[in-house]
């Protein structure tokens, strides 16, 4: 065969041109027709994953905590409320948060028609300690506005038991020791003196 | 496969848009000759050219450069989208009236040239079989593998060898009869 009329033909076919038109617009056109991929790559999807996975555990993670504020000590979720509240303590930097959930604890034990009584003593018990601790806290903070909230909160709390015992005579003794604290905790030296005068 | 075109294609798949533009404009001139050799139409080659790009572009993901390469892979989906074209315009003629072919546009001069060219491929081919002149195409003009002629027109590697054997017997007669 001679070779030389394939070459001849070959060099015809390689000198088809491409159309003007076809070189000037032709990707503005095609690319106009490509679809957009959707989340085509694995590392997209893995992102996508990841980030739906992540929501969840945090939407659960605060559902459980936002259902174990009801809780009392000794049920399911208790633990749960007292790891969140060591997570917030960290957070904020105050007690405030463990105070206000001992006073709720003592309040809901209380409020409990056939209450159980050590549990409620040993509430009130560990009401004492982080009134005692957080009050040692605030007082050196040197944040008047911090202290002034934490005063407030157990003025209230103060009220609240005092309304249970009128509501309630039996949980008086039980409620005596939170009851002091709370009046304790919110005379200021200021006050101290001017019973003294 | 360069490296290059590689790292275009994986990003393609992922759909980068400018990456497969790329490809479009390292390949555009290759297919739209095959295109125009396969339908000697200005426009219709044009339009079946722009069509292989999209499907290829949608087919992207579930490519492999295992299976072959991206050059065989575009070959095959314009040979497809030819035949697919003259199915439904039951255009089975590859030695059509070029002269009707005329008068779509710009760059006539152009057009009339290639239009010459291909005739006179398509007159020194006329007595192969439609399959045995993609081949002879596939095999001595665009310089493609065996393996990857095989993947363009879904034979074996080893079938294309034997075609092109015989082909190649087929011509020598046929060129020794006439002049080009």
């Amino acid at each position: 065969m001679k070779k030389t009329n394939l070459d001849i033909l070959k060099r015809e076919y390689r000198e088809i041109k491409l159309p003007n038109k076809l070189e000037v617009e032709g990707w503005n056109i095609v690319s106009g027709r490509l679809s957009s991929r959707k989340l085509g790559s694995n590392w997209s999807k893995g992102f996508a994953f990841f980030s739906v996975s992540l929501v969840l555990a945090f939407g659960g993670l605060f559902g459980l905590y936002q259902l174990s504020l009801a809780s009392i000590p000794g049920t399911s979720l208790y633990p749960v409320k007292i790891l969140g509240e060591k997570v917030i303590q960290k957070a904020t930097g105050n007690d405030q948060v463990v105070v206000d959930h001992r006073a709720e604890e003592i309040v809901n034990l209380a409020k409990q028609k056939e209450g159980d009584t050590q549990k409620l003593e040993t509430s009130v018990i560990e009401y004492k300690r982080v009134v005692t601790d957080a009050q040692e806290k605030v007082s050196t903070s040197n944040d008047q506005k911090q202290e002034d909230t934490f005063q407030k909160s157990l003025e209230k709390q103060n009220e609240t038991f005092h309304k249970i015992v009128q509501e309630n005579p039996e949980v008086e003794k039980e409620l005596k020791d939170a009851i002091e604290i709370s009046e304790h905790s919110n005379e200021s030296p200021d006050h101290n003196e001017s019973h003294e005068d | 496969m360069p490296k290059d075109n590689q790292d275009l294609i994986k990003r393609a798949k992922k759909g980068d848009k400018s990456a497969f533009g790329r490809i479009y404009k390292e390949f555009l001139p290759r297919i739209y000759r095959f295109v125009f050799y396969l339908v000697p139409d200005n426009a219709i080659a044009e339009d079946i050219t722009q069509d292989t790009f999209v499907k290829a572009w949608e087919s992207l993901p579930r490519f492999s450069s295992k299976k072959g390469t991206i050059q065989s892979y575009l070959y095959a989906i314009a040979r497809n989208t030819v035949i697919d074209h003259q199915r439904k315009k039951k255009e089975s003629r590859l030695d059509m009236d070029y002269a009707q072919q005329i008068g779509s546009g710009e760059n006539l001069e152009n057009m009339l040239i290639n239009l010459e060219r291909v005739s006179k491929v398509h007159e020194a081919l006329s007595s192969l079989s439609k399959e045995d002149r993609d081949v002879v195409v596939l095999r001595y003009f665009e310089e493609m593998s065996y393996k990857e002629i095989a993947e363009v027109v879904n034979q074996t590697e080893g079938a294309i060898r034997v075609k092109t054997h015989r082909i190649l017997k087929t011509m020598k007669g046929l060129f020794n009869k006439k002049v080009l």
